[in-house]
């Protein structure tokens, strides 16, 4: 009873931190797109004249180092965090749901050396991984992404593996065997459908995790290279002007830290209600049904470390 | 006990091969020719003969396995080849860091221990106050900012507004203190947050509503009952957390100058240097994997459910 009423009165403030997180996901991804008609002046424009000014009618939040509108590039900057991590994901999605389900419906050899090869990824922490990646490959955006989306795909795989694998015992798959339904229809039309809406709350979740860990490569000089606008790049590029100029560090901060917030609250909240509507279908379906809801919270005890993990 | 202990021992080799055979490969995944790759670095336009020879130094004439043998044979006696950049031995020089990052993570380790039990167990005991919300503010903050901003926030406050503590690398104490707390902070939202669901969770379990009828005071049920209960998946997640600690000091040692392997990874990463780059995965994905089988030992030492086949709480 307790636990219910404190439930209902965190899911009404939940939703007001929703709507706002909600908003600024929109706002930001707004401003990404439309980064060249917002931006005051060119991102990329050198004006060695003009450098390191305070905020002015022209430059609303001054000028950099190379005398580089900030708004201008912050705004770009959103491009790139957003971007990227967007597409890191979009990868990371396909390649775990098609190994993932494969591991899951067809088992055997090919799912125990998929698992195999998971134990030994995951027994790294992400970061260290993706750093020898990007190490051996090169420094860049490209490669970037690339060992972003091999140490990302791991986990995800792994979940949709142990969804499919419960589903496909299911009466229902049965009953579709049993009428003649051939494998690639119950992949597609009995079982993905299942897979698919919980899947991408979890990976929209993580752009946060995502955008975070991309800074932190630009930081290190390994992500985006210069001249190009990133967030990271930019606290970096701060450094030997932060005694006297401190705005400059901290408005790319800020945004990393707004941008990466308003992610994980919307990804509680998301989790959140799918936990609510599992508990709601009542309890014969969370014992022996697919066990989705189950996995998505045990991803999410997860995910709290998960998101140290990177 | 000793059959769980046993399982556990076993069960890591295989992991640990998968270690030493993916850091491995790593070099082969180099978009150019190893020999060739050692030696644009210390002599651009080499000829075809010089990298003939060194490939053949190199070993890399042989069959990948018997290279994997050979490498995996000198890697168990430390020995991880030479730097393309210093020509010292790589083992020797990671040796000479290591100390200054284990320094960085134990301290680390410390504060972040000192700082996520009590405000776990606070935000739990007086839950939905203003204290909980305040640290729940906190913990998700905390999870939502990149840590080297964090240092350079710390920097800037504490060491030049402030003049408190000196700006950055290594020498006494009071070097210590910028760096290892960033690192703390980076890491504490998931322990907080673990911690308090934990108690929530066993606070009202029957056996604890029964010590509480018995008359046990509450800081006694809180410590001898719930805490028990609550802190194996805090203790998992804490080895968890060590090897990430270990990892996160690439991103502050670069922030505060701290001469340590991380920093050391960084440059070597910029100069391509690939010997070092391959023994550093090796070395962290030992320890963390070591990490995690101590933090599963002395789970399995306070919890006897989790010594259950699976290795996983019913």
């Amino acid at each position: 009873m307790m636990r219910e009423r404190a439930l209902a009165v965190s899911r009404s403030s939940g939703h007001m931190t929703m709507a706002i997180a909600g908003t600024i996901v929109v706002l930001g991804a707004a401003a990404a797109i439309f980064a060249p008609y917002l931006a005051p002046h060119d991102p990329y424009e050198v004006d060695i004249v003009n450098k390191l000014q305070g905020s002015s009618w022209s430059y609303p939040l001054g000028t950099d180092h190379l005398g580089r509108c900030v708004l201008s590039r912050l705004l770009f900057g959103m491009r790139v965090s957003l971007g990227a991590s967007s597409l890191c994901i979009a990868l990371t999605f396909v390649i775990s749901l098609v190994l993932g389900m494969a591991s899951g419906y067809v088992g055997g050899w090919f799912d125990q050396l998929l698992m195999r090869v998971c134990d030994v990824l995951l027994a790294f922490p992400k970061l260290i991984l993706a750093l020898a990646l990007v190490g051996t490959l090169g420094a860049g955006m490209s490669n970037l992404i690339l060992a972003i989306v091999i140490v990302q795909w791991v986990s995800y795989a792994r979940i949709i593996r142990g969804m499919v694998q419960s589903l496909k015992t299911q009466d229902y798959i049965l009953a579709a065997r049993l009428a003649g339904t051939s494998h690639a229809r119950i992949l597609l039309r009995h079982i993905a459908p299942f897979v698919l809406p919980q899947m991408v709350i979890l990976l929209a979740v993580d752009l946060g995790k995502v955008i975070l860990l991309i800074s932190e490569f630009s930081f290190l000089g390994l992500g985006v290279q210069a001249p190009a606008a990133e967030w990271g790049m930019m606290i970096n590029d701060s450094r030997p002007y932060m005694l006297d100029h401190p705005a400059l560090m901290l408005y790319p901060g800020l945004m990393i830290f707004v941008t990466v917030m308003a992610f994980n609250k919307l990804g509680d909240g998301f989790r959140d209600q799918l936990d609510v509507q599992a508990a709601n279908k009542g309890r014969g379906w969370k014992r022996n049904g697919s066990g989705s809801s189950r996995f998505i919270r045990s991803k999410s005890k997860h995910s709290a470390l998960d998101k140290q993990q990177m | 006990m000793a059959g769980y202990v046993l399982r556990r021992l076993i069960g890591v080799i295989p992991v640990l091969a998968g270690l030493s055979l993916l850091s491995f490969l790593l070099l082969h995944l180099v978009p150019v020719d190893p020999a060739e790759a050692a030696l644009n670095l210390s002599n651009p336009g080499a000829s075809e003969e010089a990298v003939q020879a060194l490939r053949e130094e190199m070993g890399l004439h042989e069959p990948i396995l018997a290279q994997y043998g050979t490498w995996l044979y000198k890697a168990v006696q430390l020995d991880f080849g030479t730097s393309l950049v210093s020509h010292q031995p790589v083992g020797q020089e990671l040796g000479q860091y290591l100390p200054a990052t284990l320094q960085l993570a134990l301290s680390a380790l410390l504060l972040l221990l000192v700082m996520s039990l009590p405000l776990g167990i606070l935000s739990a005991v007086y839950k939905g106050s203003w204290l909980d919300r305040v640290i729940q503010f906190i913990v998700v903050s905390a999870a939502s900012v990149p840590s080297f901003w964090i240092g350079f926030l710390l920097i800037y406050l504490v060491s030049m507004q402030l003049n408190l503590l000196p700006l950055m690398g290594r020498g006494d104490w009071t070097h210590l203190v910028l760096p290892s707390s960033t690192l703390a902070l980076a890491y504490a939202s998931p322990l907080i947050r673990l911690l308090r669901t934990g108690i929530l969770e066993h606070q009202h379990q029957p056996y604890i509503q029964a010590a509480r009828l018995r008359g046990i005071s509450n800081p006694k049920r809180m410590g001898k009952y719930v805490l028990k209960s609550a802190l194996p998946p805090v203790i998992t997640a804490l080895g968890i957390t060590i090897g990430h600690l270990l990892a996160g000091t690439v991103i502050v040692e670069s922030v505060f100058a701290w001469p340590g392997v991380g920093r050391y990874l960084v440059e070597s990463v910029a100069n391509r240097d690939y010997p070092v780059i391959q023994s550093y995965v090796l070395l962290m994905g030992t320890m963390f994997i070591l990490l995690n089988l101590a933090a599963d030992l002395m789970c399995a030492a306070l919890d006897p459910r989790s010594r259950l086949k699976e290795g996983v709480l019913p």
